[in-house]
């Protein structure tokens, strides 16, 4: 029998080199997949890979000569509630959370016997010990979280959301504002116009901080979560940056809830379009 | 004898010759090879040589062990890779050694809880040398809380909120010197301005909607951050007046 060795040599060699690369990006590779699945989850705990994990991917520095920015936002924003212990992938019920909170202000059935505002200033409070986490307990179970597969699907978040609304006797509409495959920016606008917050259901959640220096923005944009995860949008920031009177650039962002801190510093970029599987206005009334 | 056979004859002679010729090469260089087997077939001599038959079971126990080699190499990479990758599941640790005995946490380390004890309470508790803004019967409001390890229940941040007599919303966050919380993160880049204050090298910066600044200060690290300020500059007041 002949055996031709170098040939025979360089198959095995070219083989296993494609089969330790596979299995390489098998191991690296994240679900991603949620317009797919339609699973959100991304919050601490339970069975889902969804670390928060601030891995910083960009770094740039923009410089100008003079910069505006308007920001568009709800009035005293949003409360920035963050995770209770024992709701495993329940980023739904903290979005949903946010948006109820929100809407407690003007319709305060929505949260019985707990005001979600300081009386002097308007602004919202965060997690309380009682009434915040019955409120996530309580979402988490209409939203079906955890029942059909890991997390919540956009669906079912909707869906949980709307009767827990329509429980407490009160409306809850959705209005469609994504375009294509990102959010539309003049819908956006309307809504934060409109006092109304925005649901974001996120591929990915990629967050910008813009530090403001002497005539220059460093700009960082950081993954905090690389699978599917719910949050709530509450302004508009729009940056634009001249060099005498030429402008150069606009950088326009939404501010968002995470809920995953209390940090008010992240940024989404509007523009980008690798992120949004769905956006919705919530109108309650 | 016909002249055919005469012919015949002639080229078979001749032939003989050339064959005996031929042989005779063939033997001569038969024996130049080192060992002959004659294997019998059919009647027919099969020449083999011994050698030939070494080197093809030897290049056949190269390709073997190369492909040994191969799919060892794969199973180690799968197995040794798939355990530090984090997404890979529950058992995937977050929790990262740094050198020194440094420790980063994230969301999926610990977990917050509500606390009714202010920085204040704790540090009595804990007998702790800790700052805070003793201001908690003035203010408006105030709130604090707990990022406790899962695995340990060990504090490891303290949080609070509070609204100072200027109803400026003050948030604080104190770790030990060896442990950084993601929710500080944005600390990092926000404070890039230097300053010293009691001896105490400050890292801040100043901008409309909100203050930050950063410091460490007998073994534990506090991030300052302040809404509402009635002032520029309210918040380097307010680490002077942790400070003091």
């Amino acid at each position: 029998m002949k055996i031709n060795v170098r040939k025979s040599l360089c198959w095995f060699v070219i083989f296993g080199i494609l089969l330790n690369v596979v299995c390489i990006f098998n191991v690296g590779l994240k679900p991603s997949f949620a317009e797919t699945s339609d699973r959100y989850s991304a919050t601490y705990g339970g069975d889902a890979p969804t670390p928060y994990e601030y891995t910083e991917i960009s770094n740039e520095t923009v410089n100008y000569t003079r910069r505006e920015v308007v920001p568009v936002g709800l009035v005293n924003n949003a409360p920035l509630y963050t995770p209770i212990s024992g709701l495993d992938n329940g980023c739904g019920a903290v979005a949903g959370a946010i948006i109820v909170g929100f809407y407690d202000k003007y319709y305060e059935e929505l949260i019985p016997n707990y005001t979600t505002y300081l009386s002097f200033n308007g602004k919202y409070k965060g997690n309380d010990a009682t009434y915040i986490p019955k409120l996530m307990r309580e979402l988490y179970t209409l939203m079906r979280t955890n029942v059909d597969d890991i997390g919540v699907s956009r669906d079912d978040c909707l869906n949980g959301l709307k009767a827990y609304v329509q429980g407490k006797n009160r409306s809850l509409e959705y209005e469609d504002i994504k375009n294509s495959n990102k959010v539309d920016y003049n819908s956006f606008k309307r809504a934060m116009n409109e006092n109304k917050p925005v649901l974001l259901f996120c591929d990915k959640t990629v967050v910008y901080n813009v530090i403001k220096s002497t005539n220059s923005d460093r700009i960082v944009g950081a993954v905090i979560t690389s699978t599917a995860h719910i949050v709530v949008g509450y302004e508009l920031y729009e940056v634009k940056y001249y060099n005498g009177d030429n402008l150069f650039r606009t950088d326009r962002y939404i501010r968002v809830a995470t809920g995953l801190s209390t940090n008010s510093e992240y940024l989404l970029k509007i523009d980008a379009t690798d992120w949004c599987n769905g956006a919705y206005t919530v109108t309650v009334k | 004898m016909s002249r055919e056979s005469k012919f015949h004859k002639l080229i078979e002679k001749q032939n003989t010759e050339e064959k005996e010729a031929f042989w005779k090469k063939l033997e001569s260089r038969l024996e130049s090879e080192r060992d002959i087997d004659n294997v019998e077939c059919g009647g027919e001599v099969l020449v083999m040589s011994k050698s030939r038959t070494n080197t093809t079971r030897r290049n056949l126990l190269i390709v073997v062990a190369v492909f040994m080699a191969l799919a060892l190499a794969i199973c180690l990479t799968f197995f040794i890779v798939k355990p530090f990758d984090k997404t890979a599941g529950e058992d995937s640790k977050n929790e990262i050694e740094k050198p020194d005995d440094k420790r980063y946490c994230t969301v999926n380390d610990y977990s917050t809880e509500i606390s009714k004890i202010t920085i204040k309470q704790y540090a009595a508790d804990k007998n702790l040398e800790l700052l805070y803004f003793d201001c908690y019967e003035e203010s408006e409001y105030y709130a604090d809380t707990q990022y406790i390890l899962k695995e340990t229940r060990e504090v490891i941040c303290l949080f609070e909120e509070i609204y100072d007599s200027n109803y400026a919303d003050i948030n604080l966050y104190v770790t030990d010197d060896r442990t950084e919380v993601d929710v500080t993160k944005p600390f990092d880049n926000y404070c890039i301005k230097d300053t010293v204050i009691n001896s105490v090298k400050i890292k801040y910066n100043i901008e409309p909607e909100k203050s930050y600044a950063k410091f460490t200060y007998k073994g534990h690290r506090y991030y300052l951050s302040v809404e509402d300020a009635p002032e520029d500059g309210y918040i380097l007041g307010l680490v002077e007046t942790l400070l003091n």
